[in-house]
């Protein structure tokens, strides 16, 4: 029988904050952290169509432990191991007093640490210098850096894995934690995604997707605009969102905090476009009721669609056609909102902030805004989004995040009886 | 025949040998996505091929006007007629650039842009035209062309200076 898995613990570095009390609060009062991107490293930004980003500010590589060497690190790693470490003391979890082989460290990446990729290029191809290469390139730029040095740091043994599915990357891993606390292979599971992908070629090479929002270079809180008539692409984000996901026995034995269980897991792939979702919202949709169907919720138990709601023109009319098809009458009861419009599309960390957003709902009672959800398009209007936060007890949800590569995953999260009393938030 | 209709032709000539049809086979009034079958990274080359030829930025908010063949001819043409980019020197210039493997160009004797990146040949798109790339090689993809002022690395630098980007990145 497969074992039932909850979340004990939550760690944000965001563009609305570092920590997960600061995230929700700030969340919760719709504050965007998209702002003017001047700069990408020591690049000037006024030479790109977009010129906005959801960055994180004030991020201290130094809080991190001398030992680690954080240094050689790309910024990415360097946000994960912060996150892993404040969602591990979230869960009053002790490795000391674990079987640490039956705790594993499965993390979802995007881009992962493309900066010294881009800054050693000129060593090469430049100046022909291939033997001028810092030694910390490969360890740099292996997209398995976040989840190895979270293990190492934490001192987990169990399998260590990164997965990589582009903007649905985090899901996947929260998924793939999901299939291993099940099958018996770890007690706790290390869980989440990183990205931080403003640099100058990676940020060059959205702009050349066409994707990102590029009308509101002026105004850049306006940029991120789910669902909102005037959207006009994505804003690019960065940051990473961790959570202790273990065995509901495990838990329980400790006595630990419960956010929410993590009933459902939906994995599927479109086999239809690198980039493009299928029009009709009949993959996603297929998706998300395979979520349900793993949970064993129907979608009258469901209040609630964490949204992977980009902001393009195309993605969020297919998601709500989607949400229809999965909820038919119920798609206008149901509460629904998009947190990038608060921190932009943070690619590898995406799913994973979702679902702190989606399990903090389902603990305090209460949806977090969609801002500049200001003139609905008819297209992808449901009554369930609002510019308000909205307070509506969550018994289930479900996140969405749906991958380049037609790579789509939906994760449901379930309110237990045994977890901590809904309160408001602080 | 006038310089405004060469455009036209080229642009056909271009989206033909792409297509691998004959370029009686692509009319001014087909439109690229549903007539052409140019999925949306398709057309997004075929635009970065023109900005490349015609020396041009197309912002993302003159996109939607380019839905037809006649439109693309149409708007490179006024661009050119408000002073911006020029007509690719050599006559076949545009034609030449059809295939999927862009020769990386050197810098434009007026052009101060950087010069085009050494390209991978792109995966084969999942799109109707069943168009597959061609077996070029991309040619001559060697960094000798001109960077901006502002690209800064020294080309021998010593072993700490990851850790000085990581620093960097702060963002203090």
């Amino acid at each position: 029988m497969n074992k039932r898995a909850v979340i004990t613990g939550l760690g944000v570095v965001s563009p609305i904050g570092i920590g997960a009390k600061t995230f929700w609060h700030n969340a919760l009062e719709g504050r965007s952290g998209v702002t003017a991107l001047t700069r990408l490293e020591e690049l000037p930004a006024d030479g790109y169509r977009c010129q906005v980003a959801a960055q994180v500010a004030d991020f201290d590589s130094g809080q991190l432990p001398p030992a680690i060497h954080a240094e050689r690190f790309d910024r990415y790693a360097q946000f994960a191991l912060v996150a892993a470490q404040e969602a591990v003391d979230d869960a009053g979890l002790d490795l000391g007093r674990e079987d640490p082989r039956r705790v594993g460290v499965i993390v979802g990446a995007g881009m992962g640490g493309m900066l010294i990729g881009e800054e050693e290029f000129a060593k090469v191809y430049r100046a022909m210098r291939p033997n001028r290469v810092h030694p910390n390139f490969i360890p740099m730029i292996t997209l398995n850096s976040a989840s190895g040095i979270i293990a190492i740091t934490l001192g987990a043994k169990g399998p260590n894995l990164t997965i990589s599915t582009a903007c649905s990357s985090s899901a996947h891993a929260i998924g793939q934690a999901l299939v291993a606390i099940r099958t018996g292979q770890a007690d706790v599971v290390v869980t989440g995604g990183a990205d931080a992908s403003l640099l100058p070629l990676t940020f060059a090479g959205f702009c050349a997707l066409r994707a990102l929002s590029t009308s509101y270079n002026a105004t850049p809180e306006r940029a991120s605009r789910p669902f909102d008539r005037a959207r006009d692409g994505f804003v690019m984000g960065e940051g990473a969102g961790m959570l202790v996901l273990e065995s509901l026995a495990h838990a329980k034995r400790r006595r630990a905090r419960i956010y929410a269980e993590v009933a459902g897991y939906g994995a599927t792939s479109e086999a239809y476009h690198m980039v493009m979702p299928k029009e009709d919202g009949t993959e996603m949709a297929s998706t998300m009721a395979l979520a349900l169907q793993d949970a064993g919720l129907a979608p009258a138990q469901v209040d609630y669609v964490n949204a992977h709601a980009t902001a393009t023109p195309v993605g969020d009319p297919v998601e709500v056609m989607a949400i229809r098809r999965v909820f038919r009458r119920r798609a206008d009861r149901v509460l629904v909102n998009a947190t990038k419009s608060l921190i932009g599309h943070t690619l590898g960390a995406a799913g994973a902030l979702g679902a702190i957003a989606t399990a903090l709902a389902i603990e305090h009672g209460v949806v977090h805004p969609t801002v500049n959800y200001d003139d609905p398009d008819p297209a992808c209007e449901l009554p369930g989004i609002s510019r308000q936060a909205q307070e509506r007890p969550v018994r289930a949800a479900v996140l969405n995040a749906f991958g380049f590569g037609s790579n789509n995953a939906a994760v449901v999260l379930r309110g237990l009886p045994e977890a901590a009393p809904r309160r408001r938030a602080g | 025949m006038t310089a405004e209709s060469a455009i036209l032709t080229q642009i056909r000539l271009a989206l033909a040998q792409h297509l691998k049809r004959d370029v009686s086979r692509v009319l001014p009034e087909h439109l690229l996505r549903e007539d052409l079958g140019l999925d949306s990274l398709s057309t997004l080359e075929l635009l970065f091929k023109l900005e490349e030829a015609f020396d041009l930025e197309i912002p993302n908010e003159d996109l939607p006007r380019l839905s037809t063949v006649a439109s693309v001819a149409t708007y490179i043409e006024q661009r050119l007629a408000a002073g911006d980019g020029h007509v690719p020197d050599a006559p076949g210039a545009l034609a030449a650039l059809a295939s999927k493997a862009v020769a990386a160009a050197g810098p434009r004797p007026a052009a101060p842009r950087p010069a085009p990146p050494a390209p991978r040949p792109a995966p084969a798109p999942r799109s109707t035209t069943g168009s597959k790339p061609p077996a070029a090689k991309p040619s001559a993809a060697k960094p000798a062309a001109a960077r901006r002022a502002t690209a800064p690395k020294p080309a021998a630098s010593k072993g700490a200076r990851p850790a000085a980007k990581a620093k960097a990145r702060h963002r203090a």
